[in-house]
């Protein structure tokens, strides 16, 4: 306790210095947690759609790495993963782009989307949030993400166009907006899902008008009965079916190009900063205690112990992290509050929780170069003399 | 028995392959409510003696006895602990702690010995008082002149009712008033408290003040002065 009044009461009386080095933790809890959130919102925007999947496994064709564009599967294949025992349904995923042009036939401002073919009822098929789900395989029939939705402002019922490069020309596409759906997103964009027959005809391609005999997807989305493990599940379609392998949804989006270069430029990033805490506060503390030698020199002289002062020191040090962080966390709430949708943001709270410890987990590294000083620190010196 | 002795300590630096014997077999005791002032040349040993006296440093030969217990058995906490308790001190600079106003430089002695009660309170105060710091109570110490920064010192050397009380050179930086003032009430409480008191000092003038003149020359006493008048004469004339 004689640390703590030392502490607080050096604080109290030198609040401009203190308010300082308060500031600059605030600033770096923001920016720590703003890197974590971004983190969180990039992840989300590339595998919210993979990650919400009703599905346990995911086929992909085989040696692709898990790329989707690059993954190939027909319906022969589909029909095989469909009689392994243990899967109870199984449902093609195509994924492909366009860009909406109109709404009621009327220009709007362009928006790129994910065009994502499914079949209606069958996994991979998106649940809605308003109006109906995809029920005609063959129908000119759309389910939209809330994203789009919201942009467009668009009613259920409305009529979207979409622009598609097929061949050399720019074909354009009218579909009925039956529902809406949420956390579609996929390689950033939000996804209209269309039954698959439909995705196959007005997908980009090289010959207007789809692949004509087999459909070609690129993935399935299997779902199981749970009656044997999903491991051995996945085992099992590797080997009765050719040129196919297993997911799960995790692994899959943790394999989507780019993925882990982002998440982990931005974990560096975060380790980065964490660093510079680390030789920020360890600098300034350092640097008080230079400052205070003669002083701490007299402590010992009269009697103090090393601990009183280190204690001190580490009382310094936490609180001032932990007004730091509580600054910061406020700021980063009121930040959260007035953000636009549509930024990439997702504020998780064990990302959180792992930013604030590691933050304080940083205040003992820090205070390790004074707590040096301060033990090396001789009370003799207090009378002018050393050993 | 006194309240501190040194028996015959010696202390030996060695630095760059040179040895300097700076206290050589020296002996000393001091009674509780006994004023002693050392003096001697630059260099004779003096601030080595006072860092032997509070266990700051441990002698080569010989020992401390404080209250009948050898500081050479004590380890280093226990050092700390030791003068912690039995040790009032004040040095020539750098007494105080900036950020504390004079009453919570003083209280820091009492809280350091976990005995910040309402009596030692009183007695922070009172001593405060007596040192003419009444009205300075809530200053800092860099309000304060140097006089009263050493009167503080005094005040912090006190109040915990240690059984030693060891001054290095508290008036070096004051003009004679203020160092007659200084020296003054350090002896008068050291009188009144019945402390054993010991002040290192260059000034014979301060010598006034003391019950004893112990003068050291390359570490040995060569001289001491007891009675009255031979203090009164030293202090006088040097
Ligand atoms: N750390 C050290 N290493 C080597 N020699 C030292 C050391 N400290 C002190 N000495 C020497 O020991 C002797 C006694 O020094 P001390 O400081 O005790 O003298 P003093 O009587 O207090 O002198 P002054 O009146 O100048 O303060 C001196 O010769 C000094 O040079
Ligand atoms: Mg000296």
């Amino acid at each position: 306790m004689r640390s703590l009044y030392l502490a607080v009461t050096e604080i109290a009386r030198n609040k401009l210095r203190f308010v300082v080095v308060f500031l600059i933790v605030a600033l770096i809890t923001i920016l720590v947690l703003f890197t974590a959130a971004l983190g969180d919102g990039l992840a989300q925007s590339t595998s919210e759609y993979l990650d919400g999947l009703d599905a346990s496994l995911l086929a992909f064709q085989s040696d692709v790495n898990y790329q989707i564009p690059a993954s190939r599967l027909g319906r022969s294949r589909l029909n095989a993963i469909r009689r392994v025992p243990g899967v109870l349904a199984v449902g093609p995923i195509g994924v492909s782009s366009a860009t909406i042009i109109a709404v009621d036939g009327v220009a709007c401002k362009e928006l790129s989307a994910a065009l994502i073919g499914v079949e209606p009822r069958a996994p991979g098929s998106p649940p809605v949030l308003r109006g109906d789900p995809l029920a005609n395989s063959r129908a000119a029939d759309a389910v939209v993400d809330q994203h789009i939705v919201e942009r467009l402002g668009l009613p259920i019922g409305a009529t979207i166009t979409l622009k598609v490069v097929q061949g050399m020309e720019e074909q354009h596409y009218n579909l009925r907006v039956v529902g809406a759906t949420s956390g579609s997103k996929i390689n950033f964009t939000p996804a209209i899902f269309v039954p698959l027959q439909r995705w196959d005809r007005i997908r980009p391609q090289e010959q207007v008008g789809g692949s004509g005999n087999e459909i070609i997807f690129n993935i399935v989305a299997v779902q199981l009965d749970g009656s044997v493990p999903s491991a051995t599940v996945a085992d099992e379609v590797m080997v009765q079916v050719a040129h196919v392998e297993m997911t799960d949804p995790v692994t899959a989006y943790k394999a989507t190009q780019g993925y882990q270069d982002m998440q982990s430029t931005l974990s560096l990033q975060q380790g980065f900063v964490l660093v510079i805490v680390v030789l920020i506060i360890g600098s300034f503390f350092q640097i008080q205690t230079l400052q205070k030698v003669a002083q701490i020199g007299m402590l010992k002289a009269i009697g103090a112990s090393s601990w009183t002062v280190v204690g001190a020191l580490l009382f310094q040090i936490m609180l001032t992290l932990l007004v730091g962080l509580s600054v910061g966390l406020a700021a980063v709430w009121l930040l959260a509050q007035a953000l636009p949708t549509g930024i990439p943001l997702v504020f998780s709270g064990g990302k959180i929780a792992v930013a604030i410890a590691s933050i304080l987990a940083a205040g003992p590294l820090a205070a390790m170069l004074a707590v040096r000083t301060i033990l090396k620190i001789e009370p003799l010196r207090a009378l002018g003399l050393s050993a | 028995m006194s309240a501190l002795e040194a028996r015959a300590v010696s202390k030996l630096y060695r630095a760059h392959d040179v040895e300097v014997l700076a206290v050589d077999a020296l002996t000393l005791s001091v009674e509780a409510g006994e004023f002693v002032a050392l003096i001697g040349p630059s260099g004779s040993g003096k601030t080595t003696m006072l860092a032997l006296l509070a266990g700051l440093l441990l002698p080569d030969s010989g020992e401390v006895v404080i209250e009948g217990r050898s500081l050479n058995s004590l380890g280093k906490a226990g050092l700390a602990a030791f003068r912690l308790k039995q040790i009032g001190f004040t040095f020539q600079a750098h007494n105080l702690v900036p950020y504390l106003t004079v009453r919570e430089n003083v209280e820091l002695m009492l809280r350091l010995n976990g005995r910040l009660d309402r009596q030692g309170r009183a007695r922070a105060t009172e001593l405060l008082t007596q040192l003419g710091l009444e009205r300075r109570l809530n200053n800092l110490p860099s309000e304060l002149s140097g006089g009263q920064q050493q009167r503080v010192a005094i005040a912090r050397a006190l109040v915990h009712e240690p059984s030693i009380v060891l001054a290095d050179e508290p008036t070096a930086s004051l003009d004679s008033e203020r160092a007659h003032q200084v020296t003054a009430i350090l002896a008068q409480l050291i009188h009144a408290q019945g402390r054993a008191g010991i002040m290192v000092t260059h000034d014979p003038r301060m010598c006034i003040y003391a019950d004893r003149i112990v003068r050291l020359e390359d570490g040995r006493v060569t001289r001491v002065l007891t009675t009255r008048e031979e203090i009164a004469l030293f202090a006088q004339t040097g």
